[in-house]
């Protein structure tokens, strides 16, 4: 695939709005299905490949997951006593409640980033998206923050057969606690988040000094944000120069990006005060790295503003210029009374909290951790491309003897100092 | 670790009286560690393609249609057969994109169509505000319907106007306020409706009535219609309800209502109340709309007979579909229009690049340079005798390779050479009413002069 002409695919459900969470629940998988018909309106399918996901199985889930739980949600429907009592133990019930066609939801968002991560490792596509996935909050085995199966780790496992070393990006206004537990301890994945950390928000993790363990050590990058941030901060202060040193010393082979529309200004649940156009800037960065993408959805609670981020951030990959209104269609009383795709999100209620040398501070002390990275022996091995194997005709699997100098003293090859 | 129940997720102010009796559970709240937690990595393994996940591929962008073509059978495949646009898309392209055989594929194939008939509908709306949104309990008054429809054609009617409609709106207004009822001007403006709001026509009668009254000797009050002939039953009061009797007027007085009738007034249609705002009515519409329904009835050529009031929603749509494509086209222009503005000024000073290459970058950003060129002598130089010493406009004239600053310089250095004393002495001349004929002549073969003169001494 060469750069200039990139191949684009578009997960498209048509059944994703027909679940809801529940009376007063935040969280709307309609709103994906808002975001479908404006792509489709802005008559954007022009530039891309649309596909109908099938379905995950239950053994794509459990590649992560843990089998019991993955049989539970499969068997469990709501209002029924004998289920109830499991609520507790895979943290059921309230922030994730169980409606009627749960687990079907579930398996369709799955699929469709597994599909998207197939298309990527096979090099049917450049970019994929996904929008109804990004569900970063799940855990092996319990559901936590409005996420039951955590697809973003389902997609990256897949992503790892085919490459050496995979960047989750995160902007969703909450941390994205699950992706990195799943990948704490190892240093093929390197997971970056940027979020709202401290007063009890939820999560309650990410913060700056979770680099990482054993052989992932340095290998999680959390950026903690106070509230309030704006477009200019979060985008020239923060986004840009963490990202430019992660890639400049991670050189990853493709990325994951997770494009949480809750760090917009005007959210219900988020405290940012992004606009649309700076949220979609990290996008439009990311797409200029000149990688394999994966673009997923993820947390946004306000369904206008997400239907319309999701469409200008698609629009950004497909480097397609759209009007700011909103072209007639049925649904466009969701979007009135101005019908354009970028209003005035900025919340002057909510003071920015991050002055200008906490923000250096953190990017600094991201700095050094990742400079610490280029000496950390484990990455040198991982950073041999395969085509140089390829050309040292290892296709017969013979490994290559290492000549011994004649003082070496040890038993064998595996005689090593330090015990792991 | 709740997401939705934590109050101190939006204020800062609860949080130290949260703390405490969370502090227990901050200890759950890190990164946990162990086999049990983290994810097997599989190994790297590039084997070339295996299987392919199933999966339907809905659209492929193509050449080989045109798109009003794609256009005119996404609106064929809408009107027609009711198909949303990804099922005509996907239909499309299984049949290799040629329109004709994919329109005689849609015959065939009818998607499910979520008919939901009246009674459904009123079922759900009434079951909605009893149950509110939970849409299991709802399934047990329509067991039809699965919840998965019954959600989607919730977030289709929700923002209808069926769900907010006006008469329902002038219903709770008369309701709560109804010695408010005759006169609707007043709440019109404290109702927030969503629809798009549509030109009404004024039927105000008891304005045209009031003012035929004045005219005659007779006067009739407005409410009990009693006429007061030549001053036999008192002195007729002129309020904003209309000319009252007196006993009516007593009666507004005291309690703001009208007096009610007791008896059936003479002209009845002298009572109409005006609608609501947002709803026009005419005679002529309303005969229109009858011989819809007449003529529909036999009209054999469609299966569905014409609801008028559905024909006008069409309509309706179709017309805020027209603003909306007008809307963006001028969106579109004053783009263009600011893009045009900016290639006028920039190919004219950078000498080394095309003016197409301009065009293309859409930047404004020329980093401002110290070498004054040629062209950039000249405008400054017009620019002076235009402005005079107004550094800032002579900058902006220049545009953004010069700053401010620079033009001072520039004046300060090359005053003499360029005779810039001069030129601004010359034409910043105020011209009066009385010189301007006489002089402008003149003044205008001064300035050529002088731009030739200045002209030429650039130039050598």
């Amino acid at each position: 695939m060469t750069t200039n002409k990139r191949t684009f695919s578009y997960m498209m459900n048509p059944t994703v709005g027909k679940y809801h969470y529940g009376p007063g629940h935040p969280m709307k998988p309609y709103r994906v299905e808002l975001t479908n018909c404006l792509v489709l309106e802005y008559k954007m399918h022009k530039k891309m490949n649309i596909y109908c996901p099938s379905e995950a199985s239950i053994h794509d889930m459990t590649r992560f997951h843990s089998e019991d739980y993955v049989d539970f949600l499969s068997r469990v429907t709501p209002n029924s006593q004998e289920f109830q009592r499991f609520y507790s133990i895979y943290n059921l019930g309230d922030d994730c409640p169980v409606f009627t066609g749960l687990f079907d939801f579930c398996k369709l968002y799955t699929g469709a980033s597994l599909l998207s991560a197939t298309k990527l490792n096979h090099k049917q596509s450049d970019v994929a998206i996904n929008w109804a996935g990004g569900l970063h909050h799940a855990k092996k085995f319990e559901a936590s923050g409005f996420c039951y199966i955590n697809d973003i780790v389902i997609a990256i496992l897949e992503l790892l057969k085919y490459h050496e070393r995979v960047l989750y990006i995160d902007i969703d206004v909450h941390h994205g606690d699950g992706v990195q537990e799943a990948f704490y301890f190892t240093d093929r994945v390197m997971t970056v988040s940027f979020h709202k950390y401290g007063n009890n928000f939820f999560p309650g993790t990410g913060s700056m000094y979770e680099i990482g363990a054993e052989t992932g050590r340095y290998y999680s990058i959390n950026v903690p944000l106070r509230e309030g941030i704006t477009d200019d901060d979060y985008y020239e202060l923060v986004f840009k120069p963490v990202i430019s040193t992660v890639m400049q010393y991670y050189r990853p082979k493709c990325i994951v990006l997770q494009c949480g529309a809750d760090s917009l200004g005007g959210d219900r649940l988020g405290c940012f005060n992004l606009s649309i156009k700076g949220h979609g800037k990290c996008v439009s960065f990311v797409m200029e790295q000149n990688l394999p993408v994966l673009v997923v959805g993820g947390g946004g609670y306000t369904v206008k503003n997400v239907a319309r981020c999701w469409t200008y951030e698609t629009s950004l990959i497909l480097n397609e210029q759209l009007s700011n209104d909103i072209p007639f269609h049925d649904y466009i009383e969701f979007f009135a009374p101005d019908c354009q795709l970028h209003p005035n999100l900025f919340n002057p209620k909510i003071e920015n909290g991050n002055s200008r040398q906490y923000l250096e501070l953190i990017v600094q002390f991201v700095n050094e951790k990742l400079r610490l990275l280029a000496h950390a022996p484990s990455v040198q091995m991982h950073d041999v491309p395969p085509d140089l194997l390829d050309t040292d005709n290892h296709i017969g699997g013979k490994p290559t003897r290492r000549a011994d100098a004649s003082n070496e003293f040890y038993d064998d090859d595996n005689d090593v100092d330090r015990t792991d | 670790m709740k997401l939705t129940l934590t109050p101190s997720k939006k204020s800062n102010s609860s949080t130290t009286v949260d703390i405490d009796s969370s502090s227990t559970s901050d200890c759950d709240v890190r990164i946990h560690e162990g086999s049990s937690y983290q994810a097997n990595i599989p190994p790297l393994d590039p084997t070339p393609l295996a299987t392919d996940h199933e999966a339907i591929l809905f659209w492929r962008p193509t050449d080989s249609i045109s798109e009003n073509d794609l256009i005119e059978y996404i609106d064929f495949a809408r009107r027609k057969h009711r198909m949303n646009e990804e099922q005509a898309l996907a239909i499309l392209q299984i049949c290799k994109y040629k329109i004709s055989t994919s329109k005689l594929l849609m015959q065939q194939y009818t998607p499910e169509i979520d008919e939901w008939t009246v009674e459904e509908k009123c079922l759900f709306e009434q079951a909605y505000k009893f149950y509110g949104k939970m849409f299991s309990r709802i399934r047990q008054m329509l067991p039809d319907k699965s919840v998965g429809d019954l959600v989607r054609y919730y977030y289709s009617w929700k923002k209808t106007r069926l769900h907010k409609s006006l008469m329902d709106k002038h219903e709770k207004q008369s309701q709560l306020m109804p010695y408010d009822d005759d006169d609707a001007d007043s709440d019109d403006d404290e109702r927030n409706t969503t629809s798009i709001p549509l030109p009404t026509k004024d039927l105000d009668h008891r304005g045209k009535m009031s003012i035929d009254q004045t005219g005659l000797d007779e006067q009739e009050c407005c409410n009990c219609e009693v006429t007061n002939i030549n001053g036999s039953i008192g002195p007729m009061h002129s309020t904003p309800k209309g000319i009252l009797c007196d006993e009516c007027f007593v009666y507004w007085q005291n309690s703001g209502l009208m007096r009610p009738e007791l008896y059936p007034s003479k002209s009845s249609i002298k009572k109409i109340k005006r609608p609501p705002k947002n709803i026009a009515l005419d005679l002529d519409s309303l005969i229109a709309m009858n011989l819809y329904e007449n003529a529909s009835t036999s009209n054999t050529d469609n299966n569905d007979t014409i609801d008028p009031v559905e024909k006008l929603e069409d309509d309706i749509r179709q017309e805020l579909a027209i603003i909306q494509s007008h809307n963006q086209a001028i969106d579109l222009l004053t783009n263009q229009c600011r893009d045009g503005m900016e290639t006028m000024r920039i190919p004219f000073l950078t000498s080394s690049s095309s003016p197409f290459m301009i065009n293309n970058s859409n930047s404004t950003t020329v980093t401002p340079t110290s070498n004054w060129s040629t062209e950039e002598i000249l405008l400054a130089i017009q620019a002076f005798g235009k402005y005079g010493k107004d550094f800032d406009a002579v900058a902006r004239i220049i545009g953004s390779t010069k700053t401010v600053a620079d033009v001072e310089t520039f004046f300060l250095e090359c005053r003499e050479r360029y005779q810039l004393d001069m030129v601004i002495e010359i034409n910043s001349k105020p011209i009066t009413n009385v010189q301007r004929k006489q002089q402008s002549s003149t003044t205008n073969n001064d300035l050529n002069s002088n731009r030739s003169n200045t002209n030429d001494i650039v130039l050598c």
